[in-house]
């Protein structure tokens, strides 16, 4: 189990691009899609989480699903697993990449991999909103948070606090009863 | 001692900053500039480099840092000492959040969270689609058109071609963008 956690965070260290969320597209697909160990909701749960919690969204994600599926152990491997790829590619490589990455055609490539991981981060949102959101209040507070994000230059640690209180505030009113239809 | 200075300026990093690796740049800047690491401008390309190259952006710019202060074994410290701060908050919560399982104020709690976090998701995708569009703008409208065709193209293939891999699509854009921008 500790090598199969490993190999998926090493992998998911290689291959992400770009922030946590350009990583929640493909820990859907790994985590939830092929290996089962959580669920969309709890993936959802996750992505909160890393956002209220020091630190970056990926070693959290990483740390809480390492934990959830091994134990402690599990949070230490794989964490060190998400940050190997990135520290031996850097680390060795430093001095020779902005060569690299001047160069036309590579950029052009990139225009086209951040096309197809906007697309991607879409999908793995219907699918998670279909899944992991499926009361009629929490859509609507779903629609509501999704406004304030557009509309106004709310920080996400904010928008997670506002959203954490007002399930507080439902609970406290009585809207939402003791088991919250998630 | 540069080894011990890489380690307290990035445990700070790491114990200080919410959310993704862009929302770090100014804690990074700070840092790196009352050290004398880097200049600004010499940072600033390395927030670009640290988007391009393969895993978490703050774990890039770390390594990048610390490898440019102190080659390899720099870039391991300051990558081990941002992680460090995570890991150790991520450990704690989740056995408070253990002891709490069934407390119905806890469920209100994430009831809440699970919206705002899911309407995070959507946004992230929307800023991503956005900033590629404005920036496929700038040299035409072809390409802008051809990226949100691409957008639409990948789409599709994760709805009606589920086996296909989101890596696979991903190099398969690569090559599209080389092809066609």
């Amino acid at each position: 189990m500790l090598f199969k956690l490993f190999s998926t965070f090493f992998y998911l260290g290689a291959i992400t691009f770009g922030g946590g969320y350009a990583m929640m597209a493909l820990l859907e697909h790994q985590l939830v899609e092929k290996h089962r160990w959580l669920s969309s909701e709890e993936l959802l749960e996750i992505t909160a989480i890393a956002q209220i919690t020091p630190g970056t969204i990926a070693i959290n994600a990483a740390t809480f699903v390492g934990r959830r599926v091994a134990g402690i152990p599990g949070a230490i491997v794989s964490s060190i697993a998400i940050v190997l790829p990135p520290l031996l590619i850097v680390g060795t490589l430093a001095s020779y990449l902005p060569q690299f990455f001047g160069q036309e055609w590579l950029h052009n490539a990139f225009m086209g991999m951040r096309y197809a991981v906007a697309a991607l981060i879409a999908h793995a949102a219907v699918s998670m909103l279909m899944k992991g959101v499926t009361s009629k209040l929490g859509r609507a507070l779903f629609l509501l948070a999704l406004a304030i994000l557009i509309f106004t230059p709310i920080h996400p640690l904010l928008m997670i606090v506002l959203g954490g209180s007002t399930g507080i505030a439902l609970h406290a009113l009585g809207i939402i009863g003791n088991k919250a239809e998630a | 001692m540069v080894f011990v200075e890489l380690f307290i300026a990035f445990f700070r990093i790491g114990l200080f900053s919410f959310g993704g690796g862009l929302a770090m740049i100014p804690m990074y800047l700070t840092e790196v500039e009352k050290h004398g690491w880097m200049s600004q401008q010499e940072f600033m390309n390395i927030v670009a480099l640290s988007q391009m190259t393969p895993g978490p952006i703050a774990v890039n710019m770390a390594s990048y840092v610390g490898s440019g202060a102190a080659g390899f074994a720099g870039a391991a410290v300051a990558t081990f000492a941002l992680a460090l701060p995570s890991v150790l908050a991520i450990l704690a919560l989740t056995s408070v959040l253990h002891r709490i399982q069934h407390n119905p104020w806890k469920e209100a709690f994430f009831f809440g969270i699970k919206s705002a976090a899911m309407a995070l998701i959507f946004y992230a995708g929307w800023l991503i689609a956005s900033d590629t569009l404005a920036l496929s703008l700038q040299e035409s409208q072809w390409s802008a058109v051809t990226g949100a065709l691409m957008v639409a193209a990948v789409y599709a293939a994760r709805v009606y071609l589920p086996k296909i891999s989101p890596v696979l699509l991903i190099v398969i854009a690569a090559f599209v963008g080389y092809w066609v921008f």
